[in-house]
């Protein structure tokens, strides 16, 4: 469900700047390349009430996007690992 | 100091407009005026700016979408791209400017600042700025999307090239941009010549200030769209109609204290709960009287006239429910014509009907927050693309603080501001969107109040 009095924008920089390094490290990123991380609410029942999203923008165009479907602060190395095998 | 001063991060503001607009103008004069800020720029019609800057950075327009299957919401890729290595200089640069291209949708720029984590952390979305071409918007308000988005999305708009146009004219858009964009600051310029205070730090996405934009804004749907203050003398008057385009007409005639229009502004909101009361249905032949009762004139008969009946001398303020030229409403004392002193209607003009508009909701009473929540979920659910912007100030029930709130269509942030006190404690909220339904969502949010 959606919490509206909970926006989830307020992220940790601390886990938010580990998250990147972390994508940078697994998909060998060089310094260059953009990497989104974000929290999506779900508003329906049934979902995770939030997921975190990464996009990867290594070049001009579409992005890679993955999910993880937990908040960040939740968010493991191993979790960000187990994308690059999908 | 401003929120984004105080935590140290950078103000952006997001510049629209159309081709021709004097976007580029008004770029250039920011850039060049004496206000202390080192800018950076990102450019979409790059090499237009005629500054030598070494912050100027050309973009590509780059769209993706987000979506977990609730929530769907576009971002700009190229942005973030940029803004990241960009904020690698931070120490060159105090506020950053996005320019947009003339047929851009500001909606993924205002969301892309709302989406990224890092952005959030160090930038502050500070407004979006519209620069309309008085004289040639004409040509796209009714057939642009992009033209009807800028304006929707605006929390500064600058109405240019002035100098091209007549004031009626002016007069006419600045009441068509308002029908669409309530919320917005308008300034009316010429060469985009505008003081740097109203464009730069003007706090539109800034929790702090989410209601301080223009009071006007929070003008609620009035249930009558006009009203007249006439001087009466004591006697029976004669209000007579002809046929019109509704069977019946809901009017109140109270006392005002004198024939101003602050006297009439003192008397709406009094009307307004006149209007909530049960009507009293009167036929052609009856009276109407300065009780405070509202009165459901029928407008069925052949021959449409009604008394007056005025007991004292002196100002009294008539409220209709419709335009009296509709029914080519007049009054008559002793046969003669007597017209209003001062009169005013409360409808916007609706000669468009805008798919654009704002809905502004302002009520008093505690809000059940889990009400809310299903209720704000669900429209943002379904309706989350149309809403373009939305914010407010809520009163939940339990909570000692106010509630504020902004969103940019499915995307929104919210959080407790100061305590109330001992100040009477309500809600006042507004949506701009496209084909918003004005009673679903008055109701909808009226059926949270706990």
């Amino acid at each position: 469900m959606l919490n509206f009095f909970n926006s989830q924008k307020e992220s940790d920089p601390q886990q938010l700047g580990q998250v990147k390094s972390w994508v940078s490290q697994a998909f060998d990123l060089s310094e260059d390349v953009s990497v989104m991380v974000t929290q999506l609410q779900c508003t329906e029942e049934g979902c995770p009430p939030v997921e975190t999203v990464i996009a990867i923008m290594k070049t001009p165009g579409k992005p890679r996007q993955y999910k993880i479907h937990k908040p960040l602060a939740e968010v493991e190395q191993t979790d960000i690992v187990s994308l690059t095998a999908g | 100091m401003n929120t984004a001063m105080l935590n140290n991060q950078v103000p952006v503001t997001v510049l629209t407009g159309f081709l021709g607009s004097g976007k580029t103008t008004l770029l250039n004069r920011i850039l060049t005026e004496n206000h202390g800020k080192r800018i950076a720029v990102i450019e979409n019609e790059f090499g237009e700016i005629g500054v030598d800057n070494d912050l100027v950075i050309g973009a590509e327009e780059e769209i993706f979408e987000m979506n977990n299957g609730c929530i769907c919401c576009t971002v700009r890729g190229d942005l973030i791209r940029i803004l990241g290595n960009l904020m690698k200089r931070r120490d060159k640069f105090d506020y950053i400017m996005v320019e947009t291209t003339g047929l851009a949708d500001p909606g993924p720029v205002a969301q892309t600042f709302f989406m990224d984590a890092e952005m959030q952390e160090k930038l502050q979305l500070d407004s979006v700025t519209t620069v309309v071409d008085a004289k040639h918007i004409w040509q796209h308000i009714d057939d642009s999307d992009e033209a009807r988005e800028q304006i929707a999305f605006a929390d500064v708009i600058l109405l240019n090239k002035i100098d091209l146009v007549t004031e009626e004219e002016l007069n006419q858009l600045e009441a068509r941009i308002r029908s669409m964009n309530a919320a917005a600051k308008i300034y009316r310029t010429k060469d985009a010549a505008v003081e740097m205070d109203k464009i730069l730090d003007v706090g539109g996405f800034d929790l702090d200030r989410a209601m301080e934009v223009d009071p006007q804004f929070m003008e609620p749907e009035y249930p009558f769209e006009w009203a007249g203050v006439y001087n009466l003398s004591a006697g029976t008057h004669e209000l007579i109609l002809q046929d019109g385009p509704d069977p019946t007409m809901k009017v109140a005639l109270v006392p005002v204290n004198e024939l101003t229009d602050e006297a009439l502004q003192a008397a709406v909101e009094p009307v307004v709960i006149v209007f909530s009361d049960d009507e009293h249905e009167l036929s052609a032949g009856g009276t109407v009287q300065p009780s405070g009762q509202l009165i459901e004139l029928n407008l069925t008969a052949d021959e449409l006239r009604f008394d007056v009946q005025i007991d004292h001398p002196g100002a009294y303020a008539l409220f209709t429910e419709h335009h009296p030229d509709e029914f080519q409403a007049q009054l008559f004392g002793s046969g003669t014509l007597v017209k209003p002193v001062v009169e005013r209607e409360f409808k916007p003009d609706h000669e468009h009907d805008d798919e654009v508009t704002s809905v502004g909701i302002t009520t008093p009473g505690d809000l059940d927050p889990d009400r809310l929540n299903d209720w704000i979920g669900n429209l943002l659910r379904t309706k989350g693309l149309d809403i373009f912007r939305m914010k407010g100030i809520l009163s939940i029930k339990g909570q000692p603080n106010r509630f504020v709130f902004q969103g940019v269509h499915m995307l929104f942030d919210g959080r407790p501001d100061r305590p109330w006190g001992g100040e009477r404690r309500y809600n006042s909220l507004i949506f701009i969107g496209r084909n918003l339904d004005r009673a679903e969502l008055t109701g909808g949010f009226e059926a949270c109040l706990a």
